[in-house]
């Protein structure tokens, strides 16, 4: 009868069995495909194609025009070529997607974006979103720069960079994710997590101190070769405008700390949070290789890799940049040992700009009022000028006219050269004076113009209400001021270029007169009545006449007119409320921050850790170490540390690596791919067996009856019968269960087939789960066939009693008289009472 | 009608066409036949009588093994039914002709279809096969009703097609489980007319369960009584309806006599 060779019922079972698998699958495969596009079109349409969109901004929707246009003018700015998209709206939010262009996929613009988006009115915040992606989490924030190093050095790794407390690795390609995944892992792998767990009440004062102290202890122990104490502890609380507020402080001081740029020496490779030592002014000893790191010497953390040509950026974190003496860089290694010498730097300290620009304006609007002074001395030079030409033209006439013949006309024409002295003097003091005053005034210029630019930048803290305010119209009257001063300065500065070489050359000439006169003199006194010797006579005459024409050719009366002009011009400028000016200069200086930059830079050190989700407070006492050390040795370490058995060292995962956003969601959409198919399949199996297999089932429980079986054949069946005897089971066990043992196969082998292949898949639940689920169901449908199929006993047991088959009777009596089916329509072509 | 000695072991020179031995069947710890012997010599008309449940159409049942017998031997000309492997046990189903109290008609199929299916299922040609069901539907007259389906008919057609369906395989033995029990009693008649007509033609071994003392005293060559499992009396209708030798016999004398 089970022969399959042979037309019999069993083969139409097979058959159907087949055919339900194949059509259930493909069923089950078409609607989960159809789901699965229609899912990831809607993806697409979420957030784009596969690297469409490199940011997703979080914009107020009462907001987002402005926004999107703001956003718009940072990239014609400063990333031109950028696409922006505005997406949908959920939860008052609209979501904003930018699209760098493919040059600015650097890491240099990624470690920037923050800068360049901080002003987007109402925005809430932007993730990255540019994939290929994969993403390190989960470590602590101190140890990111070392994952960015490591994930940096993975082949396929485009680069990496902190976003928030992770780290985003970007793949030059999408094929290299698997095994990047993989590196990465093995990299994780090779750190853990040291936590000390304590007996409740038990308590540790200073958490911070002690796990210094326990790296320090654990350090080089047991396998321990790599460790870092990383204790600061976790975040408290998530609060956004916390975070906001963080990091806009975290900005401002940024631009407010001494900046250094660094240059490497030749050979010298600085990598990320590396430490570089400065000569300090204050320092009684030179800085030098293999030497101990002074109390006054400069500290620079390296902060980015990224300068441009070689050069890094770097962070003063101990010392300030005043205290600075000698652009020579050391590399500090280990604690407190000086390094090799590694590279240049320059420092730019905005603070000391600030300060020093602040106190030259304020100084120089306090002079504004001595004014008076200078331009009163101005009007001494032309005073000066006059009773000088007189003197030259007096002197000039002595010496064409009679000469020097006699002592008297001497004695004269000394006194002459004298009385010139004086004035010559005068004027040349006065001329210096004026001087000075011009390079006042440029200074000032240049200290009114800085602090213009600075309080454009928005560097002068803090730029709230009243203050903000102010700082605008000091802004403006400073570019008012900083212009009339110029064309002030550029008069005075004629004034002085014309007067100068004729002081110059009056200087001269009446040092050289007085020489020639002192000769003339002492002839005449040696020769007494002799006349002095024609050619000094000669000389002193013409450089009188020269001096003379260089005086003529001298417009005074125009200089006295400009000069005049340039008075008035003063007398204008005290219109100005200088002191209204200064006061305000005065507050803002006052409340610059009075801070060291290895302040500034902890400070920043200490909010980057709190935004990569650290704080200080309800720390754990955590240690970032090499994995692969020996396991006891470090808990002994411990529990001695702090006197206690109790204590406990827990390891865990140094970090966790994420898939990027679109892959999770493919991911999930498999997922749901599977799931959906999975229970199409559910479904299908319910319905083929509730259609199909509950009449063959509702028969199974009549099985003597349509496949009858010898009485004797039983009694003969073995030594078992009369153990199953004892139970009353009089019958053949394994006739029994027959029907149980189809149902149960049939169920198991039709589920898990069909859910091979129709590519069905529920998360943790594997192909075996669905074998024993879809056994459960066809006992199910075997215990309860009679419910959901009214089998005609009568009309069953009638084909019996007229000898038919099997067979026939399924396919002519019990088949026909079954619901609508797969198995129904199989079997008309089987039937022969149609 | 024939009559028939009853055949002592040695005595006999027709052999049974049915003989029972020691049949025994329980269900669950429920005995309900506790050894029954019987034999149905060919051509002879016997009624099997008793009370409701003391197992009549369980007998009648492990005959042809629509229900399995426990212990004893059943023959069939000859052939232990109870060893018979599966194939051969369909065929000598086909000889043995059975009418259900029911009727159990296909629904699915006209009266015709419901006559020749069994033919047909055997491979006779359908014109053969209705040309042999019309004239079995002739025989209890309903020739003109081929074409209706069973629940246009009326119980009593109904069950006439029940037995045209069992003429048409032309058994050698017909077993009949109380026939009109399920019947409107003015339908009774017809149907009972029909079975006595096939007793008078002779052809066929007749094993019939049913109350009707009339037609059991017309008809009967041999009347069996059941009750308790065991055959408690037995012979002719005469012997049986006018001297009963048990309790059970005594009610059938009295049913007869009202
Ligand atoms: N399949 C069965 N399972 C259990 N008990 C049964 C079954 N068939 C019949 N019986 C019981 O056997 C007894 C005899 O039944 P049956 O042979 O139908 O009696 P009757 O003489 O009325 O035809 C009854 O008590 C009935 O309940
Ligand atoms: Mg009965």
């Amino acid at each position: 009868m089970l022969s399959i060779s042979r037309d019999t019922f069993l083969k139409d079972l097979l058959i159907w069995f087949l055919l339900s698998v194949i059509l259930a699958s493909l069923f089950a495969a078409g609607v989960s495909e159809v789901a699965d596009n229609y899912f990831s079109q809607a993806v697409a349409g979420l957030m784009g194609e596969v690297g469409e969109y490199d940011l997703l901004f979080q914009v107020r929707t009462d907001l987002q025009d402005v926004a999107v246009s703001q956003i718009k003018k940072v990239i014609k700015e400063k990333l031109p070529g950028s696409i922006v998209k505005k997406g949908v709206n959920v939860a008052g939010k609209t979501a904003v997607f930018v699209g760098l262009d493919a040059r600015y996929r650097t890491k240099d613009v990624y470690s920037d974006l923050d800068l360049y988006f901080q002003d987007i009115t109402g925005n809430v915040g932007f993730t990255i979103m540019t994939e290929p992606r994969l993403t390190l989490s989960g470590m602590p924030g101190r140890v990111i720069d070392l994952f960015i190093r490591e994930a940096e050095a993975v082949p396929g790794v485009k680069f990496a960079f902190k976003d928030g407390g992770r780290v985003a690795v970007l793949l030059e390609s999408i094929r290299d994710r698997e095994r990047v995944q993989k590196d990465l892992r093995r990299i994780i792998d090779q750190y853990e997590i040291l936590e000390v767990t304590f007996p409740s009440g038990f308590e540790v004062e200073n958490p911070v101190e002690a796990g210094r102290a326990l790296a320090q202890l654990l350090a080089g122990k047991d396998g321990i070769s790599y460790i870092r104490d990383v204790t600061a502890g976790e975040s408290a609380s998530d609060e956004q405008a916390l975070l906001i507020t963080i990091s806009e402080i975290k900005r401002f001081l940024l631009s407010y700390a001494g900046q250094v740029e660094i240059t490497p020496a030749a050979g010298s490779r600085l990598l990320e949070g590396d430490l570089l030592a400065l000569e300090g002014r204050e320092s009684n000893r030179a800085l030098r290789a293999g030497g101990a790191l002074g109390a006054e010497d400069v500290i620079v953390k390296v902060t980015s890799d990224q300068g441009r040509n070689g050069k890094k950026q770097g962070l003063i974190i101990q010392g300030d940049a005043s205290q600075i003496s000698e652009s020579r860089a050391f590399l500090v290694e280990e604690k407190n040992k000086v390094g090799r010498e590694a590279a240049t730097v320059v420092v730019n300290s905005p603070k000391d700009k600030l300060d020093k620009t602040l106190t030259d304006s304020i100084e120089l609007l306090q002079r504004l009022h001595g004014l008076e002074d200078i331009s009163v001395e101005g009007g001494g030079v032309f005073t000066a000028a006059k009773t000088l030409q007189a003197a030259l033209r007096d002197a000039d006439q002595l010496l064409s006219g009679s000469g020097l013949s006699g002592a008297r006309e001497v004695a004269e024409f000394s006194h002459l050269i004298e009385g010139i002295g004086g004035q010559l003097q005068t004027m040349a003091d006065t001329l210096a004076r004026l001087s000075y005053f011009e390079n006042r005034l440029n200074d000032a210029i240049a200290g009114l113009e800085g602090a213009q630019v600075l309080t454009r930048l928005g560097l002068i803290p803090p730029l709230q209400g009243d203050l903000a305010r102010k700082v605008q119209v000091l802004d403006g009257e400073l570019g008012r001021l900083a212009e009339k001063l110029r064309v002030r300065a550029r008069i005075l500065d004629d004034f002085i270029n014309d007067f100068n070489p004729l002081v110059q050359t009056l200087l001269s000439w009446k040092a050289r007169s007085m020489e020639l006169a002192a000769q003339v003199d002492t002839i005449q006194k040696a020769l007494t009545g002799q006349s002095p010797t024609g050619n000094v006579l000669a000389e002193l005459s013409g450089l009188t006449a020269e001096s003379l024409a260089r005086m003529e050719e001298l417009d005074l009366e125009g200089l006295e007119k400009e000069y005049a002009g340039f008075i008035t011009g003063l007398e204008e400028l005290k219109s100005i409320n200088a002191a209204g000016i200064v006061d305000e200069l005065k507050t803002v200086k006052s409340s610059l921050p009075k801070l060291r930059d290895e302040e500034i830079g902890r400070a920043i050190s200490w909010l980057d850790n709190y935004l990569g989700g650290e704080t200080g407070s309800r720390s754990k006492i955590r240690l970032f170490v090499n994995s692969g050390y020996r396991r006891e040795g470090p808990l002994q370490t411990v529990r001695g540390f702090f006197g206690s058995n109790q204590v406990g060292l827990h390891a865990l995962p140094a970090a966790e690596v994420e898939s990027d956003v679109r892959n999770e969601l493919t991911q999930l959409l498999q997922e749901v791919k599977g799931v959906i198919a999975a229970i199409t399949v559910i479904i299908l199996g319910v319905l083929f067996f509730l259609l199909d297999q509950t009449p063959v089932m509702a028969v199974f429980h009549y099985l003597d009856l349509v496949a009858p079986h010898p009485t004797e054949c039983r009694r003969e069946a073995g030594v078992f019968h009369d153990i199953w005897a004892k139970f009353g089971l009089r019958e053949n066990l394994w006739r029994r269960l027959l029907p149980w043992l189809y149902s149960l196969v049939l169920g198991s082998l039709w589920s898990w087939l069909t859910f091979l292949f129709s590519g069905a898949q529920i998360p943790y639940v594997n192909g075996a789960y669905f074998l024993f689920a879809g056994g459960l169901l066809g006992l199910f449908f075997f215990m309860t066939a009679n419910r959901f199929h009214q089998l005609n006993l009568d009309e069953v047991i009638a084909g019996t009693s007229l000898g038919l088959s099997f067979t026939v009777i399924m396919r002519e009596i019990v088949i026909p008289a079954g619901r609508p089916g797969l198995l129904q329509f199989l079997n008309r072509r089987k039937m022969v009472m149609k | 009608m024939r009559t028939v000695e009853m055949a002592s072991d040695t005595g006999s020179t027709v052999s049974p066409i049915l003989k029972i031995e020691g049949l025994k069947k329980s269900y669950k710890r429920k005995t309900i036949l506790r050894g029954i012997d019987l034999s149905l010599l060919p051509g002879e008309t016997v009624v099997l009588m008793g009370p409701s449940g003391c197992g009549k159409s369980t007998l009648v049942r492990c005959i042809n093994r629509l229900t399995e017998p426990d212990e004893g031997r059943i023959f069939y000309e000859g052939r232990d039914l109870t060893r018979l492997p599966a194939g051969e046990l369909l065929e000598t189903r086909k000889r043995i002709g059975y009418v259900f109290q029911h009727f159990n008609l296909i629904r699915r199929l006209n009266v015709l279809d419901n006559v020749v299916f069994a033919l047909r299922m055997q491979g006779m040609p359908i014109a053969e096969a209705e040309k042999a069901g019309i004239e079995a539907l002739a025989d209890v007259g309903l020739a003109d009703r081929t074409r209706d389906f069973p629940e246009e008919l009326s119980g009593g057609e109904q069950q006439r097609v029940g037995i045209a369906r069992a003429l048409a395989m032309e058994p050698a033995l017909m077993l009949w489980d109380e026939p009109t029990a399920a019947l409107d009693p003015i339908l009774v008649g017809e149907v009972l007319e029909v079975m006595e007509r096939i007793v008078r033609s002779g052809k066929t071994t007749m094993l019939i369960v049913t109350h009707e003392v009339g037609f059991a005293r017309r008809a009967a060559d041999r009347i069996i009584l059941l009750a308790g499992g065991e055959i408690v009396e037995e012979g002719t209708p005469a012997e049986v309806f006018s001297r009963p030798k048990s309790e059970i016999g005594e009610k059938y004398k009295k049913l007869l006599k009202a």
